[in-house]
Order: structure tokens, then sequence, then C-alpha cells
């Protein structure tokens, strides 16, 4: 058969938009279906990014983000970001992250007072709640051995209420790596 | 002409229409549009170091690709397949390439959670969608030149729009990511991947494809199996070798050589396919009306393995063209009448 036969032009123009299509749509779309989740194992700490936690009974961790520590359960996530040099104590950490809430044009957003904790390993932390009508957000701030990380914790007002003891505690088995215990 | 003549003479053309070009033009303006939406609202947001990054690969581009058309001296290949090849490279194979790439990095890490991705996927993600564009040219017919070094040239056009595109995305993104003093950034990005090893990859890689599948499009009935399983060997050789590269972040003796061997490799192939290139079109062109414009000296010093002056290559080199011009395309063609003028100047110029 001759190369610029009908036959072949056709299967030429299919090959050619059949491959880009897959691979330029397909691919994202077999990505898409894969299932992200990862249950975690209650008690046993979880390290991505230099922060590590131990999260309870039914967190889940995204496979497909390592850099960030993400862990969800129900609609709540709970992100720790990558620890950078702490400017100050957790509460003075803290009020500038809230700050943006405040001011959100879209939103009123119930603020809380800092409340102070302390972590399992005896580092210092504090965390301001933010709620709105079905949604909340809560920042946490751990400061240990001059390293600090921010976790926010998001998701309903529901999962708030039945949630927030249990994050509490998971907070405070936040330790951040290279710190002292 | 009548109104009948004039439909025949319109329906005529519409049938000569690839189907395969438009698959192809259909595949860039895709492309173009989704790069336009993603990297190109990115550039305009950095603002003047954005426009600059596009700037400053764009001369770079321009000046690789004005260098590699000047390369092929005895070439008359159609300017509308060199865009083609630049186009499906810089627009069509970027575009699909970037959605894929990071799509394959997730499914690595949902899957077996690490990501080879790099080394692993990337190479056949990138080099089958060039070599697709390759593939492409080599069928369309008002284009078709199948021989190998037409599939090289073309294939080198390909991963040159490729590369230069990719580089650019990846200079865009680098400021985004790292804001700070973007001059010394973008200088930075374009003798890393410009000037040193990134120099020889993307159009070396997709060159020595493009000469596997044209190599295989002009096999003779017996050694279509054999040829076809050959330019296979090439691509999947290449696409290590693209692997290879990509496991190193730094210059290194491992990714010189990943990139260094093919690019001789390459020169390899020209030398080769050149010489093939001669002895074929010297044979067919015996055949061909006005062949008889050159007199048996000449036509045996157009066989010369090695011409002995520059007037010699010169001759075999316009008569090259006038052969392929004469075998290929119809008498009578504005490129026919160009080869054939092209031959008698060349005649005079002998003379």
């Amino acid at each position: 058969m001759k190369i610029d036969s009908r036959p072949v032009q056709w299967i030429g123009a299919a090959l050619i938009l059949g491959w880009a299509g897959f691979i330029a749509l397909g691919l994202p779309q077999i990505a898409a279906a894969i299932p992200n989740e990862a249950a975690t194992e209650a008690g046993t700490p979880v390290t991505v990014g230099g922060v590590t936690i131990t999260p309870s009974e039914g967190w889940s961790l995204p496979k497909d983000v390592s850099e960030i520590l993400i862990l969800r359960k129900a609609g709540s996530q709970l992100t720790a970001l990558p620890p950078a040099p702490a400017t100050g104590d957790a509460t003075s950490i803290l009020a500038p992250l809230v700050e943006p809430l405040r001011q959100d044009p879209n939103v009123t957003w119930n603020l809380g007072d800092p409340q102070p904790f302390t972590t399992a390993s005896g580092a210092s932390g504090a965390y301001v709640v933010a709620l709105a009508p079905q949604q909340f957000v809560t920042n946490y701030v751990v400061v240990q051995d001059g390293q600090s990380t921010q976790v926010i914790v998001t998701g309903t007002d529901a999962d708030w209420t039945s949630l927030h003891e249990e994050i509490l505690n998971m907070v405070k088995t936040v330790a951040i790596a290279g710190g002292g215990s | 002409m009548s109104t009948a003549a004039v439909g025949a003479t319109a329906e005529a053309r519409v049938r000569r229409i690839s189907p395969v070009a438009v698959a192809m033009l259909i595949v860039i303006a895709i492309g173009a549009w989704n790069l336009w939406q993603v990297d190109g609202q990115l550039s305009i947001g950095l603002g003047l170091p954005g426009v600059a990054a596009w700037v400053a690969w764009a001369i770079y581009g321009l000046v690789a690709i004005a260098i590699v058309v000047a390369l092929q001296r005895f070439a008359d290949r159609p300017i509308t397949g060199m865009v083609l090849a630049l186009a499906w490279g810089g627009l069509a194979a970027t575009w699909a390439a970037e959605g894929a790439n990071a799509a394959a990095s997730t499914i690595f890490l949902r899957v077996i959670d690490s990501d080879p991705h790099a080394w692993l996927s990337t190479p056949v993600i990138e080099e089958s969608l060039k070599a697709v564009g390759v593939l492409g040219l080599v069928l369309i017919p008002v284009l078709r030149r199948v021989r190998p070094l037409d599939g090289l040239f073309y294939g080198v056009l390909v991963g040159a729009g490729f590369q230069v595109v990719e580089d650019a995305i990846y200079t865009t993104t680098s400021l985004f990511q790292n804001p700070g003093e973007p001059g010394p950034a973008i200088i930075a990005t374009m003798v890393m991947r410009g000037f040193t090893i990134g120099l020889f990859t993307h159009a070396v890689y997709t060159g020595i494809v493009g000469a596997g599948i044209a190599w295989a499009a002009c096999a003779p009935s017996g050694q279509r199996l054999r040829r076809s399983l050959g330019a296979i060997g090439i691509f999947v050789a290449v696409m290590a070798a693209h692997g290879i590269f990509n496991t190193q972040d730094t210059i290194n003796p491992i990714n010189l050589a990943a990139a260094l061997i093919p690019f001789a490799v390459l020169l390899l192939v020209i030398r080769y396919a050149r010489r093939g290139e001669i002895a074929f079109l010297a044979a067919e062109a015996a055949s061909q009306d006005g062949w008889g414009e050159l007199r048996t000296d000449e036509v045996a010093l157009i066989g010369a393995a090695r011409p002995d002056d520059k007037q010699t290559r010169r001759l075999r080199d316009r008569a090259i063209a006038f052969a392929w011009a004469a075998d290929r395309l119809e008498p009578g063609t504005r490129r026919y009448r160009r080869a054939v003028e092209r031959l008698r100047g060349a005649r005079h110029g002998a003379a």
C-alpha cells in the first residue's frame, strides 16, 4: 500500500489525533481516577516535609503530595507547612497569620482568642479558631528549638464540632524534624 | 473555464488535502490555545521578566533554526513543512507533554509511592509525541520526502521547536517560583539549557528518530518489516538515552555521555544518509525527464563520494535538488521550474 493512499492517510490522521489525545487528555483522566488517599495507622507517626504528626483513627494521607504534610478525615483537612525559623513565640507568630481572616471582605469570620498549648514533646504552641456559617479554619503554630510550623485545619462546622478535640490532640503530637524532643 | 470545470478543480483540490495535515493542525491549534491560557498568562503576569524570557528564547530559537536550515545546503524542502515541524514541536508536543508529565508523576505517586517519572515516563511521552509529528510530516503527500535525511531534518526542527518552547516555559516557571533577580536567572537558565548540554538533547534525539522513521518509510517492499523493526529499535535507544539524561540533575559524565553520544551518532547518520541519498538520487534521476541536461562527466562527478572542489559540490547539491523535484513533484509546478533553473545555472557555472 502506498504511503499517500487514502487509507494510510486516514490511519495516520487517526494515529496523530489518538496518540496526542491520549497523552494530553487521557493520562490526566487516568491520574484523576486513581484513588489518592492512603489510610494511616492510628498512633503511627507520619513525617512529610520536615514535620511529624501522629494521627488518630480514620485519617488518610494523599499519596501525590510529597512536600507538605496533609491529612484528611470526613470533610476536614489538616495541612502542616514545612518548618521555618521562628520569629517569636507561638502567639506572636500566629497573630499575622489570622489577620487575613479578620479582613476577609466576603465572609464574616468569628475569631476566638489565641489559645496556648504544649505539645507532647514539650514544645509551645497556640491556636486561633475562626468560625463562619458552615465552615471553620483553625490556625495552629508550634515552636520548637528555634523552628516553627503552621498547621491549618479547615472543614465544615459539623466537622469542627465532632473533631476539634481529636485535632487538638493530634496537633499536640507535632514534632519538627531536627528539633529536640 | 466552465463552472463545472471550476467545480471539478476545487473538488480535486479539496480531495488532495491530507487528513494527516488537518489532524496535525487541529492538535497544534489546541496546543497553542492551551499554552496561551496557562503559560502565556503566567508569563504576562510576571511582567517584563516573563516577556524577556520568551524574547530571549525566541531569539535563541531563530538563530539555531537558521543555522539548521542553512546547513541543509542542497535540499529544496518546502517552507510549509519546516513551519509545520516547528509548530508541532513547539506547540502541539510541548502542550501535550506538559500535562502528561504532571499526570504521570501523579500516577506514580498514587500507585507506587515514589516518582520516577522524569527518567521513566517523560522520555516515552516526549519522544513519542515528537516522533508522531515526524511521522505526520512523512505522510503528508505534498511535503513527502521519504528519505532518511528528510526525516532527520524534520526531526531536528520538531525537536528544536519543542526544546525552545519547553525552555521558555521552564524559565518563566522558575521566575514565578523564585522571584528575585530575573536577569541573572534568565541568563543562568539559557547557559544551562541552551548553550551547554541542553544544546544536544531534544533536537538531536528527534533528528535520529526522524531519520529512522524515514528510513523505514522509504524501504523497498522486501525490507519493510526489517526496517520498521530497526526504526523501533532506534526509537527505544533514543528513549533510553533521554531517560539516562534525565536521571541527573547536574552536569556530570553520565548526562554528558547521554547528550554527546547521540550527537555523534547524529553526525554519523548525516554522513552516511547523505552518501546513500546521493547514490539513490543519481540512480533515480537517470530515468527522469530532463536529466539529460547534465553531461555524463557531470553525472559521474555527482556520484563521487568526495567532491574535490566547491563548484562540484554546488553542482551536485543543485542536481540533487533538481532530481528530487523531478522525481517527487508534478512537472510544471513552480518548484520544478526553479529546480531546472538552478540546474542550468549550475551547468553554466561549471562550464
